[in-house]
């Protein structure tokens, strides 16, 4: 996920407009006591503010540039003594520790492209658990019209900063492509439906403990977005 | 479910160019030493040969009353019974419970699959076997068919809703069923989560190996 070190100084004008997951991760995180493993912590869009409400977190990320970002971000709000900043890898986090809340936010587990991928994440997030310890992250899967409206074209994401959307049906892939000033990258994001999500997930030994269709905890009814909760059996 | 009763007048037409699944579930049903149960029964097409191969009888659940009637329709030694095959429970633990063409399929969600399977699992005898067939799940096939009209067996019109897995089978009344695709790994999934192992999966009912070009899975399934 190197591809992301190219884009680490515009990601956070990249994702300026995308903040409903912050107080909803950042209230889990306050609910769990901590600490909080976030898996691809990226440039601390949410890790920051976690740390600001008190809460340790150990922030995984593949990408060297982005946790340089995040290291900043986090002493310019004086909370570095409150986050841990691991390069690794989401299927092989390098965490020993056992934590009430595993989180992975913003999709990042679109970047594991095959099933064996993400029981292998799914089965180390659950490693990483307390029994009784949440696993909750957010995912997104697209509709025809999401498809139609932004295949294949440039569209100014934020001033300066073009995302253009590339959607491979037969293989479900999004090619994703960002540029800015400052940077720029291609990734590519493979989708599931909900119930291929669900079916991994109660495979890894977790139990759904909620799927909502939003950060608002709205339930699932159909839609791109999904955010799944789940939680290690107890004993 | 997402069967519209109209589909059961022409269903007959739907499934006429299937044949070769009632020599795969004769032989299963041949090597079970007990009760033999098939969910989503339908017209019956499968049970009755599967019964007079057999010399006993078969117990079908459906649950659409006017496919049951055309099965009652039958002279065949069948049990026929409306019911959820969500909620399957039998007097007596089956050797074999099979569901052929494609019919778990129309459960809409995972959680109605895992019900099922787990009511399956809890209705077999130890060694008893679950057996099914379902569409290999195919993202380039499902784009290409999206918007396709076809005539055969009767007019309708294809759908794919893309981030569902979701293949609508639309009617020019404007009735829908729904097909709800599973992939290979789905299927494992509810294997595992059920308590059975898998036996075998085949590519088609001549037992020949799953591959990518294969469009159709074949499961044995035991339970332990």
């Amino acid at each position: 996920m190197s591809h992301y070190d190219s884009i680490a100084r515009i990601y956070d004008p990249w994702s300026v407009s995308v903040t409903e997951d912050v107080g909803f991760y950042v209230d889990l995180a306050r609910e769990s006591g901590g600490p909080v493993v976030e898996l691809g912590v990226g440039t601390g869009r949410i890790a920051v503010p976690t740390a600001a409400a008190g809460v340790r977190v150990i922030g995984v990320d593949s990408s060297r540039g982005m946790l340089e970002v995040c290291a900043e971000a986090a002493a310019a709000a004086s909370v570095s003594h409150l986050l841990d900043l691991r390069v690794g890898d989401l299927a092989k986090p390098p965490v020993a520790e056992r934590v009430p809340l595993v989180t992975c936010p913003f999709r990042a587990f679109l970047h594991l492209h095959t099933d064996e991928e993400r029981l292998q994440a799914l089965g180390a997030a659950r490693e990483l658990l307390e029994p009784g310890g949440l696993l909750v992250f957010d995912v997104f899967a697209p509709g025809p019209d999401d498809i139609a409206e932004t295949n294949g074209r440039w569209l100014e994401r934020e001033p300066g900063i073009f995302e253009r959307a590339d959607w491979n049906t037969e293989r479900r892939r999004l090619t994703l492509s960002v540029r800015g000033p400052d940077g720029a990258t291609t990734m590519e994001l493979a989708w599931l439906s909900p119930d291929e999500w669900r079916a991994l997930i109660e495979q890894s030994g977790l139990g759904v403990e909620a799927h909502y269709g939003w950060f608002d905890r709205r339930p699932y009814a159909g839609g791109e977005d999904s955010v799944w909760i789940a939680r290690r059996p107890a004993g | 479910m997402s069967f519209p009763e109209s589909f059961a007048d022409q269903y007959d037409r739907w499934s006429a160019a299937m044949t070769e699944d009632v020599p795969f579930y004769v032989s299963l049903a041949q090597q079970a030493n007990g009760p033999v149960v098939e969910l989503a029964v339908g017209s019956g097409r499968v049970a009755a040969e599967v019964a007079r191969a057999i010399g006993r009888t078969v117990l079908g659940i459906d649950s659409s009353p006017a496919m049951l009637e055309q099965a009652r329709a039958l002279d065949a030694d069948l049990d026929l019974r409306l019911g959820d095959m969500r909620e399957l429970e039998l007097e007596e633990p089956a050797a074999l419970v099979y569901c052929p063409f494609r019919s778990l399929l129309h459960l809409p969600t995972w959680q109605d699959r895992r019900r099922t399977f787990e009511h399956v699992a809890a209705a077999l005898r130890p060694g008893g076997r679950f057996a099914w067939n379902a569409f290999a799940f195919d993202h380039s096939i499902a784009a290409r068919l999206d918007g396709s009209r076809q005539d055969k067996p009767v007019p309708h019109t294809l759908r794919y809703a893309v981030g569902d897995n979701r293949i609508d089978i639309v009617l020019q009344n404007g009735d829908i069923s729904s097909l709800w695709w599973a992939t290979k790994n789905e299927w494992l999934g509810l294997i595992d989560v059920a308590g059975l192992e898998l036996e075998a999966l085949y590519g088609g009912f001549a037992r020949e190996p799953l591959t990518d070009e294969s469009r159709e899975y074949v499961f044995v399934t035991r339970r332990p």
